[in-house]
């Protein structure tokens, strides 16, 4: 009996294990322990220990070789610990000193103001099959904006974690407010000579996985973030002093001299948009890195580069001068939704402003046509303005509608066509002109050559383009082979066509979506089309498919319709799978090539 | 032309006395009309070097630049120069721009950094100087000068500070100057100045370009200058700029041989192959069992390969050109290139092998001028019969060879006792690189294909389709498998896959993988009629086909091409057709032969099968542009076979 349960717990454990991945793993985390201890006195403290034995050729070769700490030494000082290899058969190899070499982290490159910023690298010597790599450092941090406890750890490593501790230690006369989601651990709570201490500690781990289109709010995963702030709006004030700071009087004139050409408001609010994401660079240092400081405005125009917080700085000093009225707006994860919590976890920063009462939500980084809905979705939103912080909802989901009708003749010549394709929906807007352009060059790829087309704007979320195009057809033996042309926007711009059968993590669509086709072809007298008529319909929790091809005498009509009416899908539901099957019948249904003689 | 190019320089030499040469050449730059679509012009580029009696070189960089677009202007904001702190010195000695507006501004050259540049892979502590030019404008003009004293690789230097600027072969320089621009540039000139006594050879390949060798008190002074230099017209999978680029490489070592036993040298001297008891106890313990040489050989190199990542810390003093010695690499267990040829070379000869390392040059051509035109180091070890083989620990981690095929037709130079000249490493027969796929497959009258593959691998090919698990994440090979179908189709289903026990012990024998499958509507399907591609021809293991990436649409090549490496394609289906249906249209069988590329193919109906056969064969790496025809009708008659889709017609009767 005993022997039986024995081997039942056994079988329960190796399970479990294979289940979290430990039988596939190149690593393991033994231990996994980040210390954050922030002092009385304003100092910061932040101590590292992690014990990791290596399991495959890959772990050492391209995983772990080497531990990047990238630190300030401004205000910050790293002191390795201890840096050693436990080799399989027990030798110890002691880190020498050459494995420790300070270089520019590239997130740094080709800014000089911060040409200072240091990236330790710690290069793990002796490494082999079976070896444990040791290494434990503190970064200790000088009194700076880094005082106040804001943070934000996924607890998520490229191999599962057997044991995974997080302390927060603050002064016992603060109080940390703190949420860990994904995960019931609950902290132990100590108080010991004037500091209170919280300990998570959360066991088996699992790896992470890497998918296409993942959520960036990683539902699954378990995430710590603390604070001492007592609200988001506490936080978020640190942006609400550059909004009320006087313009620089050189930005003023610069940028009068930007938009001196420009006729309207939107006309001013695009030069200004167009200079800051084409002649600003970006750095991609992290506010944390820079003590969450930031150089003034008129330094980032006159060095032509910036981090995205800077420029985002920029842009609204810019527009301030040209008496717009723009506001910051940061967006968090929604796993984090109505907690409270510090600027570290916020995963974008993007600038409103409005002209001719249409809100636009531009981000300084790059030009992207985006608007509330697309950034809002899935996510929380703040919007900071001079005398207020708001959490704005949008009252709408991300969504894009595209219709494509067309007016197909086979001839001689080959395959001439009338379209007329409309684009609306709530993530367009008009802002940017070389949308456009882009949008008519990608046409051609599906549509053969435009001999002339027509774009019309009906309104700022609406854009209508008609056009005809010459295209040609391929042999097949005795048949011709028409390709039935698709919109290069939409579904068919998320190469969703190799979405595996299994999937383990949430995927996010960029918004939800309805696409509608009609094509009306009309053949030659001497031709015929040898398709069958198709009849598809799908429906499911994901959405629907409703695909249609009818001939009657030399006209042939195909519809085609897909709704996909969620943006999160969870693996562990039958979400993915009802998903996946509406892409792969949208993309591989029949429709796809015409047969004609 | 020569009565031009003196002059010229006269009235470069003049007006550069007056900091004027800028004004002449802007207005040179703004009477073409052609460069107004670029970014920048250079509208100077000059070097000029300064050979001590030691080898040693200072070097003047003098740029001046115009600025066109905004895209220009970002591009400079900040200007910056890579040195190495062990052997050479850098600093700015002037910064000007030239406002379009007419205005100057000196930027204060004690403004710039000089730090450790951004590193992944090698911890050397290399070094940048860099300084901030900021906002720019189209029109603006930048104008800036570079000192630099020294040389790129190190040397067993002494510990005076002038001393580390000595190059590797003391009293020996040399040098390799690109004469292409990825900008257009108005003038390019470089300018060496060697003592008297020295004797300097040097090559200006692919080009022309003015020069002359004058005396100037006890020095020889050459000159070689270009100007109204385009960027180089580039075609896609072309050979490597500096093989058909202009360029000048100029040397006073006198021949390779000199090289090479130059380089045995510094490394017996350094003690860089001592054994060590630990790496003994190592190579008795793997070389146990094996019978012959080869095997010996073969499981210390991929030992080696497989077990010593890469991963460069420094030595300290000689870092860059002295290979790492035994203790420390199997110690640390990584190193660069170099240390991993130096650790492979250790454990041959404790294993009783004659063992040398090797320089080589992966990706171009080595030259006769014997300049050190070398990125790579490897091993050499001499076999039973005499030969030396050449053997690369670096490029073959997980790969069932010894010699990179990655590396056939590349230039090494061996650092033997008695000396080398530079050598060529062979072709390696397409046969060692086999790709197979047999498909037996079957089409239903609704279009759905059913059926089974198994793809079989070697060398090159192997390595592409083992990487899956050799280097893919282990959680990751089902998806990772079934992407290989998707690829095919979104609707493929992988229904089973059999890779073997462990597909990651590439000694064993070469990969292969069974799947069987499912993909409905795979066919395009009419009223009796289907029309479809092989599932061979049909995006299936497209990691091994090198050669799809090279575009076979263009017609006309004037540069060399380069594949990832020869190769043997095998492709055999076997398609059983539903009942009734017949294929339309005729059997088909081709035929091309040539000194580069063959191919063989049929597609023939037997009874209710199809039968479709491919054997293309691709027999070198590196290519001549006149083989652009051959190897162009190959490739296309093998890739007609999947854009010539078969029709299938039902049998009406």
């Amino acid at each position: 009996m005993k022997q039986i349960k024995y081997i039942f717990f056994l079988l329960i454990g190796t399970l479990y294990a294979i289940s979290n991945g430990y039988a596939q793993s190149e690593a393991d985390f033994i231990r996994l322990v980040k210390e954050f201890t922030y002092k009385p006195n304003g100092e910061f403290e932040f101590h590292y220990n992690k014990i990791l034995k290596l399991k495959t050729h890959k772990a050492f070769n391209s995983l772990y070789g080497e531990t990047f700490v990238v630190y300030n030494p401004d205000f910050q000082e790293l002191k390795i610990n201890e840096s050693y290899t436990r080799q399989a058969d027990g030798t110890l190899i002691q880190a020498p000193q050459n494995a420790f070499n300070e270089v520019l982290p590239s997130t740094a490159a080709d800014a000089p103001a911060y040409n200072h910023i240091k990236e330790m690298v710690i290069t793990h010597t002796g490494l082999e099959l079976g070896a444990t790599i040791y290494l434990d450092y503190t970064l200790s941090s000088k009194p700076s904006f880094l005082s106040t406890p804001d943070i934000d750890e996924v607890l998520q490593e490229l191999s599962p974690v057997k044991e995974y501790v997080l302390i927060v230690n603050i002064p016992e006369n603060q109080e940390l407010h703190y949420t860990l989601s994904a995960s019931k651990v609950k902290p132990e709570i100590t108080v010991k000579e004037g500091m209170k201490s919280y300990r998570w500690k959360l066991k088996n781990i699992p790896a992470a996985i890497s998918e296409p289109y993942q959520s960036s709010n990683k539902y699954d995963v378990p995430r710590l973030t603390a604070c001492t702030y007592t609200s988001v709006n506490q936080a978020l004030s640190l942006f609400q002093k550059n909004l009320v700071l006087p313009i620089d009087p050189k930005i003023k004139e610069f940028t009068r001299q930007l938009v001196q050409n420009a006729a309207t408001e939107k006309d001013k609010l695009i030069a200004v948009y167009e200079y800051i994401t084409k002649n600003i660079s970006t750095i991609g240092l992290t506010p944390e890195n820079l003590a969450y400081t930031s150089r003034p405005p008129f330094e980032v125009l006159e060095s032509a580069y910036g981090t995205k917080t800077e420029k985002a700085d920029l842009f609204i000093a810019m527009l301030k001068s040209i008496d717009l009225k723009p506001a910051y707006v940061i967006v968090y994860p929604e796993t984090l939704k109505d907690k409270i919590k510090g600027i570290k976890p916020r995963q974008d920063i993007f600038v409103k402003v409005e002209t001719d009462s249409q809100p636009y939500f531009l981000s300084p980084d790059q030009q992207n046509t985006t608007s509330l809905e697309a950034i809002a979705s899935h996510k929380e939103v703040w919007v900071v303005r001079e005398d207020q912080i708001q959490n704005i909802t949008p009252s709408n989901p991300a969504k894009m509608t595209f219709n494509c009708d067309a007016d197909i003749h086979f001839t001689d010549e080959g395959v001439h066509t009338s379209a007329s394709i409309t684009t609306s929906g709530n993530t367009l807007n008009d802002l940017m002109p070389a949308f456009s352009k882009q949008y008519k060059s990608t046409l051609t790829r599906n549509f053969g050559t435009l001999i002339n087309s027509e774009i019309l704007h009906s309104d700022p979320n609406q854009m209508e383009i008609k056009f005809s195009s010459q295209n040609t057809l391929q042999q097949a033996g005795d048949y011709l082979l028409y390709n039935l042309p698709v919109l290069p926007t939409g579904i068919h711009s998320w190469q969703l066509n190799m979405l595996n059968s299994d999937r383990k993590t949430a995927l996010e669509l960029p918004y939800l979506l309805e696409e509608n086709y009609e094509y009306t072809i009309h053949l030659p007298e001497n031709k015929d089309l040898k398709n069958k008529n198709i009849e598809i319909h799908l429906k499911n929790k994901a959405g629907s498919v409703d695909i249609s091809l009818k001939q009657e005498n030399k006209t042939v009509k195909i519809k085609k319709n897909l709704i996909l009416s969620k943006r999160v899908y969870q693996p562990s539901s039958q979400e993915y799978g009802q998903l996946r099957e509406l892409i792969t019948s949208w993309l591989s249904n029949g429709t796809e090539d015409l047969i004609i003689r | 032309m020569y009565r031009s190019f003196f002059l010229f320089i006269s009235l470069f030499l003049i007006l550069q006395t007056q900091g004027q040469e800028w004004k002449k050449l802007l207005k040179i730059a703004d009477n073409q009309q052609d460069l107004a679509k670029y970014d920048v012009v250079n509208l100077l580029d000059s070097t000029g070097v300064c050979v001590s009696d030691q080898g040693s070189g200072s070097f003047t960089i003098h740029r001046i630049v115009k600025i066109q677009t905004p895209a220009g202007a970002l591009k400079h904001r900040i200007i910056k120069y890579d040195y190495d702190p062990l052997t050479a010195f850098a600093e700015f000695q002037k910064v000007k721009i030239y406002k379009a507006n007419g205005s100057t501004k000196d930027i204060d050259v004690k403004t710039a950094c000089d730090y450790a540049a951004p590193a992944r892979a090698i911890y050397w502590g290399a070094r940048q100087i860099m300084i901030e030019i900021g906002r720019l404008e189209p029109g603006d003009v930048v104008d800036y000068e570079i000192a630099k004293k020294g040389f790129t690789y190190a040397l067993l230097a002494s510990d005076e500070n002038e001393d580390r600027f000595v190059p590797p072969m003391r009293g020996q320089f040399y040098d390799i100057v690109p004469f292409w621009s990825n900008d257009p540039t108005l003038t390019k000139i470089y300018q060496v100045s060697i003592p008297k006594e020295k004797d300097m050879q040097y090559q200006f390949y692919q080009g022309e370009c003015a020069s002359s060798l004058r005396f100037e008190g006890n020095k020889k002074v050459y000159t070689f200058c270009m100007y109204d230099l385009r960027p180089f017209e580039k075609e896609p999978n072309m050979v490597d700029l500096f093989d058909v680029a202009p360029k000048l490489m100029m040397s006073t070592t006198p021949n390779w041989e000199a090289k090479s036993k130059w380089f045995y040298q510094v490394n017996e001297d350094y003690g860089s192959f001592e054994p060590t008891p630990e790496a003994q106890k190592k190579v008795d313990e793997l070389i146990k069992g094996c019978k012959t040489e080869m095997e010996k050989i073969s499981v210390l190199t991929h030992w080696v390969a497989d077990n010593m990542r890469y991963s460069g810390i420094s030595m300290g003093k000689g870092e860059g050109y002295t290979l790492h010695n035994t203790k420390m690499n199997f110690t640390d267990r990584c190193g660069v290139c170099k240390d991993k040829a130096a650790l492979l070379i250790s454990m041959l000869r404790m294993a009783g092998f004659e063992a040398y390392p090797a320089m080589t040059m992966a990706g171009s051509r080595v030259e006769s001028i014997p300049a050190d035109h070398f990125n790579h180091s490897v091993a050499v070890v001499k076999l039973s019969n005499g030969n030396y083989m050449p053997l690369d620990p670096t490029w073959v981690p997980f790969l069932r060879e010894l010699w990179s095929s990655a590396e056939q037709q590349q230039n090494y130079l061996p650092g033997i006792p008695e000396g080398s000249d530079l050598l060529l490493t062979p072709v390696s027969a397409p046969e060692n690189h086999y790709f197979k796929i047999n498909a037996q497959t079957s089409l239903s009258p609704d279009g759905t294909l059913n059926g089974k593959f198994i793809v079989e691998a070697e060398g090159q090919s192997d390595g592409s389709i083992r990487r899956i698990f050799t280097s893919g994440f282990m959680n990751d090979w089902k998806n990772a498998l079934e992407k290989e179908l998707l690829a095919v189709s979104p609707r493929a289903r992988l229904l089973s896959v059999d890779y073997g026990k462990d597909p990651k012990n590439y000694t064993a024998a070469p990969i292969k993988i069974e799947m069987k499958f499912s993909i409905p509507n795979y066919a395009i399907s009419g009223k009796n009629l289907l029309i479809f591609k092989p599932l061979v021809m049909n995006n299936l293991y497209n990691r091994a086909r090198s050669y799809l990436r090279i575009n076979t649409t263009i017609k006309e090549r004037k540069q060399g091409f380069k594949d990832a490496c020869s190769r043997l394609v095998l492709l055999e289906e076997t398609i059983q057709l539903p009942a009734g249906y017949r294929m339309s249209g005729e059997n088909r069988r081709d035929e091309y032969n040539s000194k580069v590329a063959d191919f063989a193919g049929s597609l023939k109906q037997e009874n209710n099968r199809l039968k479709l056969n491919q054997k293309l064969t691709l027999k070198k790496r590196v290519y001549e542009a006149e083989d652009w025809q051959d190897f162009r009708t190959a490739v296309n008659l093998h890739k007609s076979y999947g854009t010539q889709l078969i029709v299938l017609e039902k049998n009406q009767k």
